[in-house]
């Protein structure tokens, strides 16, 4: 590691262990926060949080279709993630690992809940705002967005994890704690709904 | 190859998931049938969607509120060593368990006698094995069939590892309400 350590007086005492200013996590991989979490330096997981919390966001928002939910889905996942971080594989990314704790919050808050909840109108005025020359992708994502929330919650985590986290067939069963055969159906069930939508704006 | 490609197929082949001779044949066909070619061509659309998604910003910063809840909470790496020292200590006392029904078990099995209440509970040197000491101990035993002892070790056994699971999880349930 070759972060800038910013080391207090207290800190210099003989046995204190070198505290790191945010800036320096910064500049700090995913793997070495996790390992400078796990040494104690919870700050570190503060830099995780930040640095991901937008794909956690979007990740639970594409499962649960609600900003508020997908909020608080956002928090629990980093709170369980933090838990469970002595687990993680630092030779893997920590991103597809951290979306596949929230895909599983989302899923079972989503089930918790109504299965088919009213849109959120808001999500979709969004991508309306946006500049003129993605307003073509933005369509078609939108049209892709709003199907997604029409299909059951179990087919939009399968897509959730298998086209944003790109995880394979085998680890998505083990994250959802499905059968392979199961994963298959719903992604390729999913994937026809969708094709099916958007056949009209070709 | 004449039949069309199937949708799990071209599923598949999108995923890259076939295996070499599938692929090859799945190639040959396509290379021949615009069908499906076309019917590809569409499904590669729904692949492209998603390439292109574009996330949306978080409405606000989660950091300062996971990190308060974080902050009341054992180290990750304290929960993992607990978890190694509570899974010790129920090793070598289900060890201790062990061996201390056996001998009740193997009486049962080779016949010998159950020792007569107050006498000595476990006479290893009495089974027919090589033990390298002897224990000696009289314990309170009522004299009952060894199957039935064997079925309260067993019972009590259980009970205490889903016991003791079920602590862990109320300790953790606490802590995490005390968030």
């Amino acid at each position: 590691m070759h972060a800038t350590l910013s080391l207090s007086s207290s800190a210099l005492a003989w046995g204190a262990r070198p505290v790191r200013s945010m800036e320096s996590f910064a500049r700090q991989s995913d793997a070495q926060l996790v390992t400078l979490t796990l040494d104690g330096q919870r700050d570190a997981f503060g830099e995780l949080v930040r640095r991901h919390q937008t794909r956690a966001y979007n990740a639970a928002l594409r499962v649960v279709a609600n900003r508020q939910d997908a909020l608080d889905v956002t928090q629990d996942a980093f709170v369980r993630a933090y838990d469970a971080l002595a687990s993680f594989d630092r030779a893997r990314p920590f991103a597809p690992w951290l979306c596949t704790i929230v895909t599983n919050l989302a899923l079972n808050l989503v089930q918790r809940k109504h299965p088919a909840e009213a849109l959120d109108e808001d999500n979709v005025a969004a991508f309306a705002s946006d500049p003129v020359h993605h307003i073509l992708e933005t369509e078609r994502q939108a049209r892709v967005q709003q199907a997604l929330r029409e299909l059951p919650p179990a087919w939009r985590a399968v897509i959730e994890l298998r086209h944003f986290q790109e995880l394979s067939y085998d680890e998505i069963a083990v994250a959802l704690n499905l059968p392979l055969s199961d994963v298959k159906s719903h992604l390729f069930r999913a994937r026809q709904k969708l094709k099916q939508l958007l056949e009209p704006i070709e | 190859m004449n039949a069309h490609l199937d949708t799990r197929t071209l599923n598949l082949y999108l995923d890259d998931a076939l295996d070499a001779a599938l692929r090859a044949d799945a190639d040959a066909h396509l290379a021949e049938c615009a069908a499906c070619r076309a019917e590809l061509e569409q499904l590669r659309e729904v692949f492209a969607v998603f390439e292109t998604w574009r996330n949306e910003p978080i409405p606000r910063d989660v950091s300062v509120a996971v990190m308060a809840r974080v902050r009341g909470r054992p180290a990750p790496f304290l929960r993992a060593q607990w978890g190694i020292v509570a899974l010790a200590v129920q090793a070598a006392l289900a060890a201790l368990l062990i061996a201390w029904g056996m001998p009740l078990v193997l009486r049962s099995v080779t016949g010998l006698p159950i020792p007569a209440l107050g006498a000595p509970a476990f006479d290893w040197s009495g089974l027919q094995f090589a033990m390298p000491f002897e224990v000696n101990i009289a314990l309170p035993l009522p004299a009952v069939s060894s199957w039935v002892w064997a079925l309260v070790l067993l019972g009590a056994g259980i009970f205490w590892l889903v016991g003791n699971r079920l602590v862990l999880y109320t300790l953790q349930r606490k802590t995490e309400a005390s968030q």
